[in-house]
């Protein structure tokens, strides 16, 4: 796929992410400032929405004229600052916006509700369907290994945009397994974060579909880790390779469905962190609440309480383990 | 129906929520909701969906369990006990329940509230809260 092309799609994608964004936060928030449920109809709500609208569509009209006026000269650095421009001033409207709002914030929610029963929260039961991306890889593995000595005794490791490689590695175990115990590990990260956020979080529908996002997530590594598992046998296809992007895009586009029907829903817990622990709408901070993930004040979903040494645990572990991985991905691919 | 098991606590009000938290349990151990037997959360997932310190569900639980109402288990929440027949009141504890009593009447008297209407009210509490 040509690299004009691709900063069209992206121009496109980030642009219509960006414009959603102030429809998918929870309910009573807008612009991640508590104003309460009707704010967005009052004049002045109207006016911050407005505000924003046009500040990126003007970065769509700015970012697509670049891209026309670039776009023969293929210099990616200039095209990917077009297909951003959406997201910059995006979030500078938003920002700008949650400083304007924040002296029409409601006065803290003082009420809090909890069931007593049941005591114990489990994991839901469809939590077992996290074992099946794991057969895939494993599976790859053992084939692997059968056919070990069909395997060149110089293989590609990496392919250019235009999908020939660029990099070769010597045949060995180490090299053979290392994209498909990559695979491995970062799916035990991913639920590993599903589950944390699920006990760190406080009682709501929302941590199950945190959860259910997290699993899809492993399905996706699934499949793209194990078709590129396999190269060293059969070369990887760029119509998966751009499968793959389609389906992470596709996936996106789900998750903002999911969390715009989330949004609307009225069953949804109203947010009961107070303002003063938030710094720009984003990042909270509460050394007293005991919750390690709250319900993020931006989009959907939720975000560490970072004044809570647990959150840090959380996060040491997922940052760990990422380096980790790509540690012995770089070792092993030497 | 039975009413949920469900307890709401105001953390703008004068009362401390620890206070608070007591309170709302001990209404459903009165009334039966949570009958012997019942698991109750553990400290940090109760203080958690409260959204307070832990130390205050913890002082709630120990509270209630000096009432003979809970068996606390290091690490595993608590358990609601079958209680025996408390010990007859004392007159004296007996006086400060009728003070505090006569006290919320009088406040309810003085926001208009007729005192059939306060009568009613005790008597539906009372049906209530038969264990």
């Amino acid at each position: 796929m040509k690299p004009v092309v691709l900063s069209w799609l992206l121009l496109l994608f980030t642009g219509g992410l960006m414009l959603a964004i102030p429809h998918i936060s929870p309910r009573g928030l807008f612009f991640a400032v508590r104003t309460g449920t009707g704010f967005r109809d009052t004049e002045t709500g109207r006016a911050a929405l407005r505000l924003y609208n046009w500040s990126v569509a003007a970065a769509l009209v700015a970012g697509a004229a670049l891209i026309v006026a670039f776009g023969a000269e293929r210099k990616p650095p200039v095209l990917l600052l077009a297909a951003m421009l959406p997201e910059v001033a995006g979030f500078a409207a938003f920002f700008r916006n949650y400083h304007r709002l924040r002296p029409h914030a409601a006065p803290p929610e003082g009420v809090r509700e909890a069931h007593l029963l049941p005591a114990h929260d489990h994991l839901p039961w469809w939590t077992v369907f996290a074992l099946p991306p794991f057969l895939l890889p494993a599976g790859v593995l053992i084939y692997l290994h059968v056919h070990f000595d069909e395997i060149p005794l110089r293989f590609p490791v990496h392919f250019g945009a235009n999908g020939q490689p660029n990099r070769w590695v010597t045949r060995t175990t180490v090299a053979v397994d290392a994209p498909l115990l990559f695979a491995i590990g970062l799916m035990l990260l991913v639920l590993f974060v599903g589950v944390a956020t699920f006990y760190g979080a406080r009682r709501s529908p929302s941590r199950s579909t945190v959860l259910a996002v997290m699993l899809g997530v492993t399905y996706l590594l699934s499949l793209v880790f194990s078709g590129i598992g396999l190269s060293p046998l059969t070369r990887y296809p760029m119509w998966a390779a751009w499968a793959s992007v389609g389906l992470t895009a596709l996936f996106v586009v789900a998750v903002v469905a999911v969390s715009y029907w989330r949004s609307k829903d009225p069953a949804q817990l109203p947010d009961t962190t107070p303002d003063e622990c938030w710094s720009m709408g984003d990042t909270y901070n509460n050394p007293n609440d005991p919750a390690l993930f709250v319900p993020k004040r931006i989009g959907w979903g939720y975000t560490i309480n970072i004044g809570n040494r647990g959150s840090w645990v959380v996060v040491g572990v997922f940052v760990g383990g990422l380096v980790g991985l790509i540690g012995f991905l770089v070792w092993a691919l030497k | 129906m039975p009413p949920a098991a469900k307890i709401r606590i105001d953390l703008n009000s004068p009362v401390p929520a620890y206070r608070q938290i007591v309170d709302a349990v001990r209404v459903l151990l009165v009334n039966g909701t949570l009958p012997p037997d019942t698991d109750l959360p553990s400290v940090r997932r109760l203080a958690m969906d409260l959204g307070v310190h832990f130390n205050t569900v913890g002082e709630a639980y120990r509270q209630l369990a000096d009432e003979g109402w809970l068996d606390l288990r290091h690490g595993r929440g608590a358990k609601v006990v079958a209680r025996g027949s408390p010990a007859p009141v004392a007159p004296e504890r007996l006086q400060e329940f009728r003070t505090r009593l006569r006290n919320l009447v009088a406040q309810m008297r003085s926001e208009g509230i007729p005192a059939a209407r306060i009568a009613a009210e005790l008597r539906s509490l009372m049906e209530g809260l038969k264990s």
